[in-house]
């Protein structure tokens, strides 16, 4: 439901999205052809296919790019000529709008003027900037102007267009909730008006205190018990956790009780939950935290593996250190070895292919979590944003080149952020996706909004809709981005070609999904035997087969225009590539025990 | 990180013996489930900057690539060695003790608090005290809820406490999980 | 065989005579016969009388007469001796005890003996009080009543005034008759001459003992012949006389001063006649005390020293008697350990009779005894001290003032310091009242002062003494036992019988330490928990020794010690609640070697209620352990045992909210520490076991179990999660436990209760099919109930068969003898068909 519904919402985007193709091709034009918007749009409409070819073909060079370091530059690129491009659009589109409307609705437009709210004209904003800012009339503009970019077409004013409004608004919200412009000009690109502001609003608020049960010294049940007998007014979390408690009230501080001095439960909040669930460990594997400080996410993981296995959690900032293992051992963690790191270093400290599961939870720039720290509002820029990216891309590859494709359980890497920033997740992940062999997989998260496929003129794989977004007005938890990668060879692929690899991409991201799929489902029945396993997967490959073209229907229908156009290869090709796919995991695993036998002999 | 040397060994295990008696034979036997191994072996005793830790064999095994300096904690610390260079039981060790006490006492619910304050063990306090406990004895203290809150050395014995006046210390506090900072200098016993 | 004449006489007598005799004896006999059958005393009673009236009636007759008073007299005995023989001569001690019982019939005399022992009761207390230093009042009181009684005394000595003189005249007339007659008589007739006289003078000490107590030398001489049989009946006889006319006090020999002092008549005669009856006492009591040791007699004078010790523990000598029984109180002769245990526990019970000292005696000699013997005696001879019975409120004002009790007399005095200090204030408080009243209250003051405080005093003492006697023997068994255990070999490997006779006191004295629990002294208690410790452990104290040490101790003995600890620290330490640990850990290896023929159900239950059912609340660990612990071995054992702990577990579930995921197959319960991830099954402490991990599977077995009753309890515990899964309840209601006790109660009395366990299965879970009943340890009724059924339907089954089968052969045999029958005449008819064609 949630793409469509995203489509539905964003609608003017997406129309829009399709100018501002052309937009990018031919910037120096767009000022002469005001006055012939409309024919313009038609005949570009025409070779729209064609520009979009060439954006991919240069998104792909950007990428590849990045790989030479310059990563940062490009996406600088990138953003700055988003703005222009959409200055461009929404001129566009105001002229279009202008010439169609113009006869038909005369009237209507002069009725409407009577009651019609206006923008500030220029002087007026001059002399508020004087005055000090009254918040009173600050938010009833901003609701006046809510309201008419919501029902754009009757209550705008003549001559102003959306992007005057728009503009308004993000001045106005700046002013009034202490934004700064970067921030709210991201949300206004993430969310139409309505929802963002839902979204501010709810980042006024904080979220409701959470804690977890710790599985390894009580019940959900009991502490419960306990703690109501306590005078603490509390509820369980929801259906999606079986160890969450939500705590409306407390006579005694939450934080002071024997219980929670004696372990049995956790502070944490809700989303922190997400990860750790996505990442699903079983017993006696071997799970690296890559930011493990508080060490929420950590005792959840042990407390999954019942003290089973082994954990390595790492924290380079060594301030944190100390809350780590303080709360490990208060939570009578005990398969836990606490390292101090650059994540970047961890595959050369615990070598390649060496752990069952991964959990990035990576560093970010924060802006889900606004309601819990204001700085972040003023603070961030383009800048932190872009640096947050280039460290997580590195980290996430560091994570992926940590897991063993072959593990018998596992293979699976977790990233998540407390970002709601595209450029620092979904982004992110597609990077991942491009540089390594592996592939999403469902979070075995019910709900949540899918990641997005395209922001604005970046297109990401199709795949991403795998990952889950969490919004603090939507499903009141802080903002959270987790995405499930399961590893499927430990071969590095640096360079790909371009086209054939799209192709490939889109079939095998189907199959994968669904072998992975089945590789969770092993997990869940907590299966240790290789053969099954193995087993299994081969009867899903031979599913995958006969599914493949409803899945691949499926996917067409999910494609966006463009897509469409693309023939499916055909079931010869698909085998072929299977075939290969299959040759590369046994050689591996074959190299791996080699490795292995090396590995214990010294 | 290394293994305990005879005298660190000694003194380490003379500690424990005081809170576990004779159970200082399954502290060291039992066998571990921690470690991704089939059979993840026994526990043992790591030194690591001073640190006493109470941990699996099999992630010893996996912590050795760990280097000296970046290795923060494994396993459970249990105690470290002070700059005079003798031996004190940290709270963190307090799972592993309540798991195996001899020596326990069980605090009425108003007086919890109070212990994780840092203070003694009034006769008042005791809800429930095991049977022959001897002065200098580690003891263990709970809630009545067999909330592990801490341990502290006996004033008293189990005799004498029924004798004492309601305001007499029972346990002398050593350490609590409220992590008050006696446990890096406890009374000596 | 000498004189001619007399047997003439005789020829000439009897015709007049024998008739007479006949008639009575006839009539006699009759009554006899009766009274034998029904109540001895009547009939021990009119020989008595009998006898009387006849030597009534002999001291009118002339001497002629004297033989037909011989033959009367030898019948009557005869009779006597015939009743002696068939009743063994527990007769004799009836027919005195029966005097009293007498007042139904024989007033007369009922009445003379009642006065005379009165009489010389009053008397001697004036005595007393003349000597003694007593306050005034008590001697005017004293002699107020001594002039009415003197009068008394006067009246009666009209009355029996012929009769004392007949008796003062008879004895010589008699002895010389008899003296010449014994030569002519053959033994047989001189035992009857015995028996009669014995009779006669027994007769007369009832009658009057203070006139004629003399009598008592010759009763003794005659107990001192060497014919065993005469000498029993002396002994008793005696026994009779002395348990009738010894005086409610004890005899205080005089002193020189005394003796020179003149006293009127009647006190000089009283002291004449205690001072005899005391030597004759003695003499008695000695000889008893050489009898005692020779076999044929021993059991004779043991019953008369116990008669004795019991009837009057307060005279004098009780030392002596208190010694000989204590001897015997473990002897190898059942008869004979039973009076003596018997007359220990009346002397404890009733100890009002004398003021506790004698109760003290004894079991000072007991502990000795103990002591001498190295603990190898019988249990009955401690089984006796369960019977004391301590007055408690005086332990308790005891243990207030502690120190005071060891110095007495210091304790004294204060006691009397608070007496007139109370009197003070008491002055103060009522300076406006007059006189009269203030001079009362002193008086009252003086009074208690001097009447009762010591007393209490002294009753304390006397009480701490037993107890501390009492524990030192408990004690001292322990430690025996200890070392027995220490030292024994090999030879006895728990085997009930070997470990009794190593120790064969534990048993008796675990059951006192257990009664007397709240009165142990708290320093007793720590070495006493450890003692109780040492023995609860048996073999398996502190794993490593075990195999060293062979278990002397039987599973039962052990959970014994178990309980008495329990019970001890129940009863002594509400205050402080000590958790006995280690006990528990014996208790939880205890239950896995537990087996079910060999040890008490009886003991195991009651383990279970003691220490887990009644005790306050555990850790969930143990808790955990136990629960896991009992529902396997409830598996494994029988129906009554299996019930017991179930129904313990399903206690343990009720009270402990926690436990209960033990019951649900959701993991993550959590050990404390999270150290012990896995259930041990096998692991010797139960805060070890990590039972939590686990699932209480044993129930879904049970709940097929083929007894209902268990089945039922079994599938209910598993539903009780269900129950409470929603609500949190932290505690379980009052009478919830109330309902779960009383089920302990009925389970736990005794097992094998049918019907108990009915009810009880009624109770415990609504109405079920109680159509099979009665898990007794062999829980064979049930089993035959069962088996009937079976055997009955699958009889008829069988019978059905038969039956079919018989039908059928009938059906084919006739459908044969048919077919037969058709090809006869078929062939008849070919036959003749040829012959026609022929």
């Amino acid at each position: 439901m949630a793409p469509a519904a995203i489509e539905n919402d964003t609608s003017d985007y997406s129309e829009s999205e399709d100018e501002e193709m052309l937009g990018s091709d031919k910037t120096e034009g767009e000022e002469l052809e005001d006055d012939s918007g409309s024919a313009s749009e038609d005949s570009f409409d025409g070779d729209n296919p064609l520009a979009n070819d060439i954006f991919q073909g240069s998104d792909d060079e950007g990428t590849a790019e990045e790989r030479d370091d310059s990563g940062p530059s490009t996406d600088s690129n990138s953003d700055s000529d988003h703005d222009i491009e959409k200055k461009s659009r929404a001129i566009d589109v105001e002229r279009a709008r202008e010439e169609e409307d113009a006869e038909a609705e005369m009237k209507l437009n002069i009725q409407g003027e009577s009651d019609e709210f206006r923008l500030p004209t220029k002087e007026e904003l001059e002399e508020e900037a004087l005055r000090p800012p009254d918040l009173p009339s600050l938010q009833r503009r901003i609701q006046e102007i809510v309201r008419v970019l919501s029902n754009f077409k009757t209550l705008r004013e003549e001559g102003s267009t959306r992007k005057d409004y728009i503009n308004q608004l993000k001045k106005d919200l700046c002013s009034y909730y202490g934004y700064n412009e970067f921030l709210i000009g991201a949300l206004v690109e993430l969310f139409p008006v309505v929802e963002l502001m839902e979204l501010i609003e709810a980042f006024e608020k904080s979220r409701p205190l959470c804690l977890r049960t710790n599985t390894l010294k009580t019940r959900r049940r009991d502490l419960a018990d306990v703690l109501i007998n306590r005078g603490v007014n509390l509820d369980p979390l929801s259906k999606w956790s079986k160890v969450g408690l939500v705590v409306y009230e407390s006579q005694v501080p939450i934080g002071a009780t024997p219980e929670y001095m004696a372990g049995f439960y956790m502070l944490q909040s809700a989303s922190s939950f997400l990860p750790v669930m996505a990442l699903a460990p079983q017993e006696k594997e071997r799970v690296v935290d890559m930011a493990a400080a508080p060490g929420g996410k950590t005792t959840y993981i042990a407390a999954l593996m019942k003290n089973t296995g082994i954990i390595f959690a790492n924290e380079m900032k060594v301030a944190r250190l100390k809350s780590l293992t303080a709360n490990l051992h208060r939570m009578g963690v005990s398969n836990t070895v606490v390292c101090n790191y650059d994540g970047k270093e961890l595959p050369k400290v615990l070598g390649l292919n060496s752990v069952d599961r991964v959990l990035l939870d990576a560093p970010c720039s924060g802006t889900g979590v606004i309601s819990k720290d204001e700085s972040v509002k003023t603070s961030k820029n383009l800048e932190d944003i872009k640096k947050c990216a280039h460290l997580q891309k590195q980290l996430i590859l560091a994570a992926i080149d940590m897991v063993d494709a072959n593990s018998k359980s596992g293979g699976y890497i977790v990233y998540s952020t407390c970002s709601i920033m595209v450029a620092e997740n979904e982004a992110v992940i597609d990077y991942a996706l491009k540089n390594r062999d592996v592939k999403l997989v469902p979070c075995g998260l019910d709900f949540g909004r899918p990641g997005y496929i395209r922001f604005r003129e970046q297109r990401f794989h199709p795949s991403l809709e795998k990952t889950r977004r969490f919004y603090p007005h939507v499903h009141n938890m802080d903002g959270f981005f987790v995405a499930k990668l399961k590893k499927m060879s430990n071969s590095k692929r640096n360079a790909k070609p371009l086209e054939p690899a799209e192709q490939e991409e889109g079939v095998k991201l189907v199959n994968g999904g669904e072998i992975t799929s089945n590789g969770e489902k092993q997990d869940a029945a907590g299966k240790k035997h290789n053969a099954n396993a193995k087993k299994q997967t081969a009867n899903a490959k031979k599913q995958n087969v006969i599914g493949k073209i409803q899945t691949a229907n499926s996917e067409q229908a999910a494609e966006t225009k463009k897509r469409k156009k693309r023939q499916f290869p055909s079931r010869e090709e698909i085998s072929k590539v299977r075939e290969e796919k299959r040759k590369a995991l046994r050689e591996n695993k074959g190299k791996k025990a080699g490795s292995k036998k090396a590995k214990t002999g010294d | 990180m290394r293994p305990l040397d005879e005298t660190e060994t000694t003194a380490v295990f003379e500690k424990l013996f005081k809170f576990v008696g004779n159970n200082l034979k399954n502290i060291v036997e039992n066998p571990s489930h921690e470690g991704p191994d089939s059979n993840s072996g026994r526990y043992c005793f790591r030194l690591n900057k001073n640190k006493i830790y109470y941990v699996s064999e099999s992630l010893v095994k996996r912590a050795t690539n760990i280097a000296r300096p970046n290795l923060v904690s494994l396993g459970t610390c249990i105690g470290k060695y002070t700059h005079g260079g003798s031996f004190h039981l940290t709270v963190q060790a307090l799972n592993l003790l309540a798991a195996n006490a001899k020596h326990k006492v069980w605090l009425k619910p108003q007086s919890e608090m109070s212990f994780l304050y840092g203070n003694h063990v009034l006769k008042s306090a005791l809800g429930r005290i095991t049977e022959n406990i001897a002065p200098g004895d580690g003891v263990v203290v709970f809630s009545m809820s067999d909330v592990p809150l801490g341990f502290g050395v006996a004033a008293k014995s189990t005799q004498d406490c029924r004798k004492l006046d309601p305001n007499g210390i029972v346990v002398l506090h050593q350490a609590d999980i409220e992590g008050s900072q006696k446990s890096s200098q406890p009374q000596h016993i | 065989m000498g004189k001619k004449p007399e047997p003439k006489q005789k020829v000439i007598l009897p015709p007049q005579l024998p008739p007479e005799v006949s008639e009575d004896e006839i009539e006699v006999s009759d009554e006899d016969l009766d009274f034998v059958r029904e109540n001895r005393d009547y009939a021990g009673l009119i020989s008595a009388l009998d006898t009387q009236s006849i030597t009534k009636h002999v001291t009118r007759v002339a001497d002629t007469k004297e033989d037909d008073l011989e033959a009367l007299y030898e019948k009557r005995m005869k009779k006597n001796a015939l009743k002696k023989e068939t009743e063994e001569s527990s007769l004799q001690v009836d027919r005195v005890e029966a005097l009293p019982v007498k007042t139904l019939d024989g007033k007369l005399y009922y009445r003379t003996v009642s006065k005379t022992e009165n009489g010389s009761a009053q008397e001697e207390t004036g005595g007393d009080t003349t000597d003694g230093d007593a306050d005034k009042g008590l001697v005017k009181l004293s002699k107020a009543e001594r002039r009415a009684k003197l009068k008394k005394m006067k009246k009666e000595a009209k009355k029996h005034g012929k009769e004392v003189a007949n008796t003062e005249v008879q004895p010589a007339s008699q002895a010389a008759v008899l003296a010449e007659v014994k030569q002519e008589l053959t033994a047989e007739e001189a035992f009857e001459n015995k028996k009669l006289k014995l009779a006669e003078l027994g007769n007369a000490l009832l009658t009057n003992p203070e006139s004629n107590i003399k009598l008592l030398k010759e009763m003794i001489q005659i107990a001192k012949e060497n014919d065993q049989s005469i000498v029993k009946l002396g002994l008793l006889s005696l026994l009779a006389v002395f348990k009738d006319i010894i005086p409610g006090y004890r005899i205080r020999l005089l002193t020189e001063k005394e003796l020179e002092m003149k006293v009127s008549k009647t006190v000089k005669k009283m002291r004449y006649y205690e001072s005899t009856l005391l030597s004759a006492y003695k003499a008695y009591l000695q000889r008893l005390i050489d009898l005692e040791h020779q076999p044929l007699f021993q059991h004779v004078a043991v019953r008369c020293i116990c008669t004795l010790l019991d009837a009057n523990p307060h005279f004098n000598f009780r030392q002596i008697l208190l010694g000989t029984v204590v001897n015997n109180i473990s002897s190898t002769n059942d008869a004979i350990r039973k009076l003596c245990c018997s007359t220990i526990k009346s002397l404890f019970i009733n100890d009002g009779k004398h003021g506790g000292e004698a109760t003290v005696e004894a079991v000072r000699l007991i502990a000795d005894q103990v002591k001498a013997h190295n603990c190898q005696l019988h249990p009955e001879s401690i089984e006796v001290f369960l019977s004391l019975s301590f007055d408690v409120d005086l332990r308790k004002s005891e243990k207030a003032d502690d120190d005071h009790r060891v110095k007495n007399k210091k304790n004294k005095k204060r006691k009397n310091m608070d007496e007139s200090n109370q009197l003070q204030q008491n002055e103060r408080k009522k300076s406006k009242q007059e006189l009269m009243s203030k001079m009362r209250e002193e008086v009252e003051a003086d009074y208690k002062a001097a009447s009762f405080t010591p007393d209490i005093m002294e009753q304390r003492q006397m009480q701490s003494e037993t107890l501390s006697a009492v524990f030192e023997t408990y004690f001292r068994v322990l430690k025996h036992t200890m070392e027995s255990t220490a030292v024994r070999p090999e030879a006895n490997s728990g085997t009930s019988s070997d470990a009794v006779g190593s120790h064969p006191l534990l048993a008796p004295c675990l059951k006192g330490l257990a009664k007397f629990s709240h009165l142990i002294d708290l320093d007793f208690m720590n070495d006493l928990m450890i003692h109780l410790k040492k023995l609860a452990s048996g073999s398996s104290n502190s794993g490593n020794t075990s195999d060293k040490l062979p278990k002397c101790l039987t599973v039962s003995e052990r959970l014994q010690c178990c309980i008495v600890a329990f019970k001890v620290m129940r009863n002594n330490l509400d205050a402080l609640n000590v958790d006995l640990q280690d006990f528990f850990v014996h208790l939880y290896n205890l239950l896995l070697e537990y087996r079910p023929g060999r040890d008490e159900g009886e003991v195991l239950a009651e383990a279970l209620k003691m220490m887990l059912c009644e005790d306050k609340q555990h850790d969930m660990q143990k808790t955990a352990a136990f629960i896991k612990r009992l529902a396997t071995i409830s598996v494994c054992f029988g129906s009554p045992e299996s019930m017991a702990a179930l129904v313990t577990v399903k206690h343990l579930l009720q009270k402990n909210v926690k436990c209960r995921n033990l019951l649900e197959n959701d993991t993550g319960g959590g050990s404390i520490a999270g150290l012990i991830p896995k259930y041990q099954p096998n692991s010797t402490d139960p805060s070890l076991s990590g039972a939590f991990a686990s699932v209480l599977w044993e129930l879904n077995l049970l709940s097929k179990h083929y007894h209902p009753a268990i089945s039922t309890i079994a599938s209910a515990i598993s539903n009780m999660s269900a129950a409470h899964n929603q609500v949190f309840l932290s505690n379980i209601s009052p009478q919830q436990a109330l309902k779960n006790m009383s089920l302990e109660q009925e389970l736990l009395s005794p097992q094998s209760g049918s019907i108990k366990l009915n009810n009880k299965r009624k109770r415990a879970n609504g109405a079920t099919p109680s159509a099979s009943t009665g898990c007794t340890a062999d829980s064979s009724s049930f089993d035959e109930d069962e088996l009937r059924k079976k055997l009955a339907s699958h009889f008829m089954l069988l019978h059905d068969i038969k039956e079919n089968e018989r039908l059928r052969r009938e059906l084919d045999k006739t459908t044969m003898s048919l077919e037969l029958y058709k090809q006869y005449k078929k062939q008849k008819k070919q036959g003749s068909k040829t012959k026609s064609k022929a």
